[in-house]
């Protein structure tokens, strides 16, 4: 990795930097309703951490993160979580240690940690830290592997790797540490997250599949049978005592499955959530889901449908868009995090609220340079289970909008109007607050940023003509037959 | 999955490798990750047009996701994925026909 791409990485840690844990927030919530899902407390540790994956062990949470490697939290009290240790790996990154997925053997107090490979780190890797002493954690065994390895299971003394093209890897765990291959299975698309029970290995392909997988044989594990899902299949939580499980799917949002003969896995609901559905875990009744910009509670009391629960946003950050991809629970107590650290939460399934959502979350307008006033639209959906009060609305210099209704029941919708003064010379950022009753939101910032320099939403985006891998120069945008998706990325 | 879904209708999406940050990344890094994500769809390598657009304001500089209609117009523009909101727009643009 260049110097220059580590010091970008470093300004951008930075640049998300805070000073370490926050109190709860909420305290001062002018709504007469109780939230449903209520933050009780939040570690902000002193840099940037981005959540990629967390579990709970006792009082303990294991947090993996992109840039900070593993973390052990102590959160007996989940409104003052302190950190325990943290540790990168003898392998990968040394200033930027990335930990995919982890799992926990609560027995041994071993901690299974992956990494897919990236950019940063180009081989993937299997590590085992040792957690009996959880001041000190300490990696006991590493393997590195040519495969890209993603999700974990536990299986006994077995340790299930879901590794994307490879299918799943089987590996015998030794008592200093010690990853044996000892089997595999492959031919399972691009295996992404497994979980086991009983003689079984459920895995999930995000090409759209669920293969159940006969384990008796951890040298041959055997495919006994293959499901269909819709969306991109990712984490997969199963009930075995229930014989259910749930899968996020992605934008698809969330399955639930019979799986009470694993030879033959049925569908029996999707369930569609507004974001993306990227990890699920489940508790006392609910299933708790990482929906990239809300952590949602669904309602699993009813055996032969899900119901939509709470949902609690991630907090927003100025200027930055939220992200979740993990979530975990204990008990009653469900945690999760974005960019920054680890939130802890605590489900009331009992209660209920109104729940304003606005759409699109930010509004970005025509340009303003012009001289004509510009208008942009949203839409505020009460998406909670009692009616919601609007109280207000304020825009900030050179931003109005209409008066809102008084109130929307349950599953309404009305459309805000805002304008931008058009006398501006320069583009204009800023943003209209909408006050309400929403106890997770009382003052909901719509963020609005008038056009600057480069193409928006509206402008033409001429063809232009990109050179693909082998070279060849393909045209690109303007008039086409379909609409065309361009999407810039980078592969750590 | 978008791809799966709406391709038959005229939905091209392409993957831009922009090169990451500092442009260190090689063929050989784009094709593991192809491997790791199992991406069908076309891939070129560009670094010139990233900087062409009105992006909203983000931490991280990847992903982004700009989404031009049938008449050449931009349709939508995103600093991450969000999946309903760009299905939404997909939708949205595949009904204006063409």
């Amino acid at each position: 990795m260049a110097t220059r791409d580590r010091v970008l990485l470093l300004l951008l840690a930075l640049f998300a930097a805070s000073s370490g844990a926050r109190p709860a927030e909420g305290a001062d919530d002018p709504s007469p309703w109780p939230d449903a899902i209520e933050v009780l407390g939040r570690y902000d540790g002193p840099a940037f951490a981005e959540l990629l994956e967390v579990r709970t062990w006792g009082d303990r949470v294991a947090f993996c993160s992109g840039v900070q490697g593993l973390n052990l939290y102590d959160a007996a009290d989940p409104a003052d979580m302190r950190l325990l240790d943290r540790t990168g790996f003898s392998r990968g990154n040394r200033m930027l240690p990335r930990c995919q997925h982890v799992v926990v053997d609560e027995g041994s107090h071993r901690l299974y940690v992956s990494h897919h490979g990236d950019m940063i780190q180009r081989r993937s890797f299997l590590a085992v830290i040792d957690a009996s002493n959880p001041r000190r954690l300490r990696e006991i065994g590493l393997v590195e592997r040519e495969e890209s390895v993603e999700g974990l299971a536990l299986h006994g003394d077995l340790l299930l790797v879901a590794a994307h093209g490879a299918g799943l890897l089987v590996f015998r765990r030794g008592a200093g540490g010690e990853l044996t291959e000892v089997g595999r299975a492959g031919g399972l698309g691009n295996a992404w997250a497994v979980a086991a029970a009983g003689d079984h290995a459920y895995l999930t392909d995000n090409g759209g599949a669920l293969f159940t997988l006969d384990l008796s044989r951890p040298d041959a594990p055997e495919v006994v049978g293959r499901l269909e899902l819709p969306g991109s299949p990712r984490d997969i939580e199963i009930e075995p005592d229930a014989g259910r499980g749930y899968v996020a799917l992605g934008s698809a949002g969330i399955a639930r499955l019979d799986l009470g003969d694993p030879r033959s896995p049925r569908l029996l609901e999707v369930l569609d959530t507004p974001g993306t559905a990227v990890d699920v875990a489940s508790g006392s009744g609910t299933l708790f889901v990482a929906d990239w910009t809300d952590v949602r509670a669904i309602d699993l009391r009813d055996p032969d449908r899900m119901a939509a629960g709470a949902r609690e946003p991630l907090p927003a950050e100025p200027g930055l868009e939220v992200r979740t991809l993990g979530v975990a629970v204990r008990g009653s107590t469900v945690f999760s995090a974005g960019w920054r650290g680890l939130i802890a939460y605590r489900h009331h399934p009992d209660r209920s609220a109104p729940d304003l959502v606005v759409s699109p979350p930010d509004l970005h307008p025509s340009s303003v340079t012009d001289g004509a006033p510009v208008e942009a639209f949203a839409t505020l959906t009460n998406e909670g289970r009692q009616t919601l009060r609007l109280l207000g609305v304020l825009g900030a210099p050179g931003i109005t909008a209409d008066p809102l209704p008084d109130s929307l029941a349950p599953g309404d919708r009305a459309t805000l109007r805002v304008e931008i003064e058009g006398n501006r010379r320069r583009p204009l950022t800023g943003q209209v607050e909408i006050l309400s009753d929403d106890p997770d939101q009382p003052r909901l910032a719509l963020r609005v940023r008038a056009r600057g320099a480069g193409t928006g939403v509206g402008d033409p985006w001429p063809q232009r003509t990109l050179a693909d891998r082998s070279g060849t120069q393909v045209a690109v945008g303007g008039a086409s037959d379909g609409p065309t998706l361009l999407a810039y990325f980078a592969t750590f | 999955m978008l791809f799966g879904e709406y391709g038959d209708l005229g939905f091209v999406p392409v993957g831009i490798a922009t090169g990451g940050l500092g442009g260190g990344e090689t063929e050989e890094t784009l094709q593991a990750f192809i491997e790791q994500t199992g991406v069908t769809f076309d891939i070129a390598w560009d670094s010139s047009t990233y900087n062409d657009y009105d992006w909203p304001p983000a931490l991280s500089p990847y992903p982004r996701q700009a989404l031009v209609g049938r008449d050449g117009t931009l349709r939508y523009v995103a600093a991450e994925h969000q999946g309903g909101a760009l299905e939404a727009a997909l939708v949205e643009a595949l009904a204006e026909g063409g």
